[in-house]
């Protein structure tokens, strides 16, 4: 008679302690992220799963490893495991529309951050950097301190994801003005600091005469700036794009990356983890494209900035 | 007298045929090239078409530059809420203003302009204008409308051409210190620091009395 009570106390225990589980989370948020091999897409992640825990949710990143079929076979896992919500990260503009059309037909809302997808109507939102604009900001201190002539290159990022083109487009709207900046090699590295290295190593072996790279980020920057110092040549001038850690330390340290752009990952998450929540109580009426401010970071202003935004308080 | 393997190779020959005939059509390449180009994108056409509505609404939806300073030096958190335009997350407040002002400088880099009925300076400069300023203060296009974002970059890239090409150079010519000059422009504002005076307009319509 006791054993049998014990047995049905200990049931009532093990479905009483069950059902508080459930009670204290909100759902299951995905973080699909292009790379988790950055670190600046490390901080965009791990942010949004903070947010989304500190919001009752739980949060389970999933790395793309910047491979678009990786990417699909994480939504076929997603929407079989009957997630709530989607921040996603994508890793091309045009490849990854197909899952978050997918999980729309699934009824899952997706809310891209950081980079977008080309198209309309199917991401609840798209909030991203306005690369466009970094680019912009970059080319117009590009001119200022390389005055009006020189020879230079580029380092393109992943060609089919939207910040590349963005970015550099951006920078060209300006720089192209002037004929006497003459771009000698333009290659991609991938956004990624090892490629950067080997490129830019090639670079300097068939263009010694170069004075300045522009890199569409700080990964690359990083990669560029290794190779210009294993070749002797600290003379060349350095552009990123990001504002992570080590190109703001290198800056500061006047080190040859003379600027970067600062992004706003952690602004970007949270903003995306909070309207997602928000989406899940009801709410419907979000824009459906909010382009980020980025700012221009350089010596003279290093001082306003830490490693992926402004410093507390500014 | 055909045999029979030549026979089977005609009716084969004559099914292929039938077959490519009704799955593709010759096109000359000219007409190809010139089919998609009409399919493609064009920034240009596009960014004429807004600047066109924008000279049509400039007046309406431009606010009184002496105001908008005012405003500005008295409480600047009250002017960017009644005054000014925000796209997206960012640190900066866009005012698109209109106004007289009278000419007091004029150097290699800029122009400078005493603004009428406020005591405070703007300038226009002789430099190329960048960026999406002009084209977010308008509100005639929005990144939403384009499937892709570079599209919207390419039409605010084409309006900056048309400022720098057909406003900025025309206005270049006829400067001169203590001309009156009629002026509508975008003042981009930095939300955490202080108002530094003279302040750049991004210009959209110059006009010297």
């Amino acid at each position: 008679m006791f054993k049998k009570f014990f047995v049905i106390v200990i049931l009532v225990a093990v479905l009483l302690t069950s059902f508080t589980v459930v009670a204290q989370t909100k759902g299951k948020m995905a973080i699909v992220i292009s790379t988790m091999n950055n670190p600046w897409f490390v901080v965009l992640g791990e942010t949004a799963a903070e947010r989304a825990k500190q919001l009752g949710y739980e949060a389970t990143i999933f790395d793309s490893q910047n491979d678009t079929a990786k990417e699909s076979a994480h939504f076929d896992s997603i929407i079989a495991a009957g997630y709530d919500a989607i921040i996603f990260n994508p890793t091309d503009a045009d490849g990854s529309i197909s899952n978050v059309k997918r999980a729309k037909e699934a009824g899952i809302p997706v809310f891209c951050i950081d980079r977008g997808i080309n198209a309309r109507g199917l991401a609840v939102s798209q909030i991203y950097s306005d690369n466009y604009t970094g680019g912009v900001l970059m080319g117009q201190y590009f001119v200022k301190v390389m005055g009006k002539e020189a020879k230079y290159a580029e380092l393109l990022g992943i060609l089919s994801a939207q910040p590349t083109w963005d970015r550099s487009k951006g920078f060209h709207s300006v720089v192209d003005n002037y004929p006497g900046l003459v771009m000698v090699a333009q290659q991609t590295a991938q956004f990624d600091r090892d490629t950067a290295y080997a490129v830019t190593e090639q670079i300097l072996q068939a263009h010694p005469e170069i004075k300045a790279i522009w890199c569409g980020n700080d990964a690359m920057a990083m990669g560029a700036m290794k190779a210009c110092e294993a070749a002797g040549r600290t003379d060349i001038k350095i552009f990123g794009f990001d504002g992570a850690r080590d190109v703001i330390d290198a800056i500061r340290d006047g080190k040859q990356i003379v600027a970067t752009i600062m992004q706003y990952p952690k602004i970007m998450a949270r903003m995306a983890v909070e309207w997602a929540d928000q989406y899940l109580h009801g709410v419907r009426e979000f824009p459906e494209i909010v382009p980020v401010a980025v700012e221009l970071v350089t010596r003279e202003n290093i001082e306003k900035f830490a490693p992926y935004g402004r410093k507390e308080g500014e | 007298m055909i045999n029979r393997k030549t026979l089977i190779t005609i009716l084969i020959v004559i099914v292929i045929g039938l077959l490519l005939s009704k799955s593709c059509h010759f096109v000359p390449i000219e007409q190809a090239k010139a089919e998609a180009k009409g399919k493609e994108f064009n920034a240009k056409d596009y960014a004429r078409k807004v600047w066109n509505e924008f000279m049509k609404k400039l007046d309406s939806i431009s606010s009184d530059a002496s105001i908008v300073l005012e405003a500005l030096i008295e409480n600047k958190e009250e002017a960017e809420k009644k005054y000014g335009k925000v796209v997206g997350f960012t640190y900066n407040t866009l005012f698109l203003i209109k106004g007289k002002g009278k000419i007091v400088s004029i150097d290699d880099e800029k122009v400078l302009i005493q603004v009428e009925k406020v005591d405070r300076e703007i300038y226009v400069s002789k430099d190329l204008i960048f960026g999406n300023d002009i084209v977010n203060s308008s509100g005639l296009v929005k990144m939403s409308d384009f499937d892709r974002i570079y599209d919207f970059n390419a039409v605010s890239n084409e309006i900056n051409n048309i400022v720098n090409t057909e406003v900025v150079p025309p206005f270049m010519d006829k400067v001169k210190i203590g001309r009156v000059i009629e002026f509508v422009g975008v003042l981009n504002i930095p939300k955490d620091e202080e108002i530094k005076f003279p302040l750049q307009l991004l210009p959209v319509k110059l006009n010297v009395e």
